[in-house]
């Protein structure tokens, strides 16, 4: 109410603004100084821009900009962007871990060359992500999408002389180029049925759209979904995400796994709810509910197991992202068309991504503050690291407990209200293949713990020093992990009134 | 490198993407397009273009949607893409930058010798070393 | 007046031409060149369905498609001179580190 009165309608851009401002910011101190291996002062500049724009997109969530209280989304650039409660909530879960991978990144890369490059790609990635999420267009979510890919590629292969790193970010760049070209050929399929990229446009499109073309729709509209899985790491375009989230460098492990995945659900959610609505998909035989439901299973099932078989602590954590991919999923899996419980699933899915975003990000930056140490990566190497740094085995303790989603911690409140909202649309299965593999899950996230708690260590590791930058951004993960339960009600209000707003 | 004699060998997972083909063959095939509207006689397409990019006015003659914020995003994603290709194929001496922009063919030769080969302490500079992967 | 499912034929074996370079070839580079066929195969539906509906949408979101297709490369070719580098191979199952 305040704002729109107040401010310029553009402003509701602004967390993405300061995002770009800050990436050009660090361009410039890097031409300044283009040797500089100056860490405080560019993680310091990230991390400033980072928390403002954070503070702008809760500031907004929290006055309302762009909900239906005070007068609804607002669209700019003739429709091409919007902004909304839901693109709104994404930018503060993708802006939190980006902050959090700064304050890692401080020690992780210190002394290093070509710091100046690290910080403003990723700055540049979380801009695009969140475009992305305020996309409304198939135009400016294609480009936000490569916006948001293409500084990742680069990141993954970051550590330029680490054969693995190199291997990796070829992986993950070949199949994200190959995912890319099958996302737009699927866009163009759109296009060709339709004449029109706007999500509204394409929408009121469909709904009169002669029975002939429903090939080439459908065709399209499965493109499309190729497009998001390839960037939430779901099937079929998972398999690159244990290459590059093993070869990259921990925080942009952290990174991709936590913010580009609610990226990719951000789009997702805003092209397949607007765009394709689902009355209409199923009139035309394209039942995309359908399409997600068995994908939901088939991810979160195929995730699960991969990482129940992993030695390696940080392939493990690849494999069981997919398999949260696949627990988000059915909240694309669980509508119906006109039900009234669609706002809760896809808010429930969306509160997920939040506590995912804390749990997972601190867990990779977990197994960073190890490699920090030069510790070994699977798990018979974390054997009785408890011993030696006991504050940040507690903090990975609390993280896996809660992706596996055990009672006291925020990772069950997140999941319970996912399986509770599924249930309450009629979608028990669902719900009950995530429970399962929920059991499943328990398995290889307590053997970390045991391994950290438990076993006994066979001396051979020196834990050399305290980084202070890893240690705190564990720390505010853990804490953010933990603050969610008492929190969590305003949380899921929030995120199921913004979710709502998108099917009304 | 590549793709010599053999590259025949493994034209097997090619049936796929001919399968693909079929697929979308049949699929297209029942459409049928009405006869195109067409931009009408006297319209100026490239104006169009033009006015759509920026969005001036009314988008020109002919419709189109706004693509001023899409132009905006796409100025992002080519700093983006000069960013991390020069750091990508820029290479570091003694600490010094060396241009990638010389001609590198025999001077990367000579390099590679001590380059994949080397001493593990020399390659694990630069990360964590992965166990008992790459020999 | 070529009828518009034609187009459709036609950019449907482009893309599945680049679709079949990706699966037979190995080599890095011949995968870039796949990919930009597929990508431009996109760009013939855009240009003929903009004629076809007669605004110019496809036609300029077609320029943005090519302005992404060029950033993408730069990053590529990037990722496969470090390869290069690396591994002096250029084909992606010489780097075998890791399971593929």
């Amino acid at each position: 109410m305040l704002l729109q009165t107040q401010l310029p309608q553009w402003t509701a851009l602004g967390p993405a603004l300061i995002l770009a401002i800050t990436a050009l910011v660090l361009f410039v101190i890097d031409s300044v100084d283009p040797d500089s291996t100056d860490s405080a002062l560019l993680a310091g500049v990230s991390v400033v821009g980072t928390l403002a724009a954070l503070g702008v997109a809760a500031w907004f969530l929290a006055a309302g900009t762009g909900q239906v209280g005070t007068g609804g989304e607002i669209t700019l650039f003739r429709d091409a962007l919007v902004v909304d409660g839901m693109s709104l909530f994404f930018t503060a879960i993708f802006t939190s871990v980006a902050a959090m991978v700064f304050v890692a990144s401080y020690d992780y890369l210190k002394d290093r060359p070509d710091q100046a490059e690290f910080y403003s790609l990723v700055l540049l990635a979380t801009t695009g992500m969140a475009l992305l999420a305020s996309s409304n267009s198939l135009a400016t979510a294609f480009i936000s999408l490569e916006l948001t890919s293409l500084p990742s590629y680069a990141l993954v292969a970051y550590l330029k002389r680490n054969r693995g790193s190199v291997e990796a970010g070829l992986k993950y760049f070949l199949i994200g180029a190959l995912s890319s070209s099958v996302f737009v050929f699927g866009i163009s399929l759109v296009y060709a049925v339709t004449g029109s990229l706007l999500f509204s446009d394409v929408a009121s499109a469909l709904g009169d759209l002669d029975q002939s073309f429903r090939g080439v729709a459908g065709i399209g509209v499965l493109m499309i979904a190729g497009g998001f899985a390839f960037k939430t790491a779901s099937v079929p375009f998972h398999f690159w995400a244990p290459e590059a989230y093993e070869g990259a460098p921990a925080p942009v492990s952290a990174f991709l796994s936590s913010a580009s995945k609610a990226a990719g659900f951000a789009v997702a959610f805003r092209v397949f709810v607007e765009a394709f609505p689902i009355a209409t998909a199923v009139d035309l035989g394209i039942d995309w509910v359908l399409a997600f439901g068995i994908l939901a299973v088939v991810t979160m099932t195929l995730g699960n197991f991969a990482a129940a078989t992993q030695e390696n602590v940080k392939r493990m954590l690849a494999y069981s992202s997919i398999g949260h991919a696949g627990y988000v999923l059915i909240g694309l899996a669980a509508l119906s068309a006109g039900a009234a419980t669609n706002g809760d699933v896809l808010g429930a899915s969306m509160a997920h991504l939040l506590v995912y975003g804390f749990m997972n990000t601190g867990a990779f930056l977990f197994v960073a503050l190890v490699e920090h140490w030069g510790v070994g990566r699977t798990f018979e190497d974390y054997n009785g690291l408890a011993e030696r740094a006991p504050m940040a085995c507690a903090a990975m303790t609390v993280f896996m407990f809660s992706l596996a989603g055990l009672p006291p911690f925020g990772g069950f409140f997140s999941k319970y209200f996912l399986f509770a909202s599924a249930i309450g649309a009629g979608f028990w299965w669902l719900a009950a293949f995530g429970a399962l593999n929920s059991a499943l899950s328990l398995f290889y996230y307590s053997r970390v713990v045991k391994a950290m708690w438990i076993e006994e260590s066979d001396g051979s590791f020196e834990l050399t020093s305290r980084p202070i930058g890893l240690y705190a951004a564990i720390m505010v993960a853990a804490v953010g992990t933990l603050v969610l339960l008492p929190g969590f009600g305003p949380v899921i209000e929030t995120a199921q009134t913004v979710a709502a707003a998108l099917f009304g | 490198m590549t793709d010599g004699p053999d590259a025949g060998s493994n034209l097997l997972p090619g049936l796929a993407a001919v399968g693909l083909f079929l697929v979308m063959v049949l699929a297209f095939a029942g459409a049928s397009f009405p006869a195109p509207q067409g931009f009408g006689g006297d319209a100026n397409v490239t104006a169009s273009i033009g006015y759509a990019m920026f969005d001036i006015g009314n988008l020109g003659d002919v419709g189109a949607e706004g693509f001023l914020a899409a132009f905006l995003i796409v100025a992002i994603v080519l700093d983006v893409a000069i960013d991390g290709a020069v750091f990508l194929a820029k290479r570091e001496e003694g600490g010094s930058v060396v241009t990638a922009l010389t001609d590198g063919g025999r001077d990367l030769l000579d390099r590679s010798r001590e380059g994949p080969n080397a001493p593990r302490s020399e390659r694990g500079r630069d990360a964590p070393r992965r166990e008992g992967g790459d020999e | 007046m070529v009828p518009a499912q034609w187009y459709l034929m036609l950019s449907a074996a482009i893309f599945c031409i680049g679709l079949f370079g990706i699966l037979t070839r190995r080599n890095a580079l011949l995968f870039l060149m796949s990919v930009e066929l597929m990508l431009n195969a996109a760009n013939v539906n855009f240009i003929a369905f903009s004629l076809q509906w007669g605004n110019v949408t496809g036609q300029t979101f077609a320029l943005f498609t090519m302005a992404l297709a060029a950033a993408e490369v730069a990053i590529g070719i990037g990722i496969i001179l470090v390869l290069y580098r690396n591994f002096r191979d250029t084909d992606v199952t010489k780097a075998t580190t890791m399971r593929w």
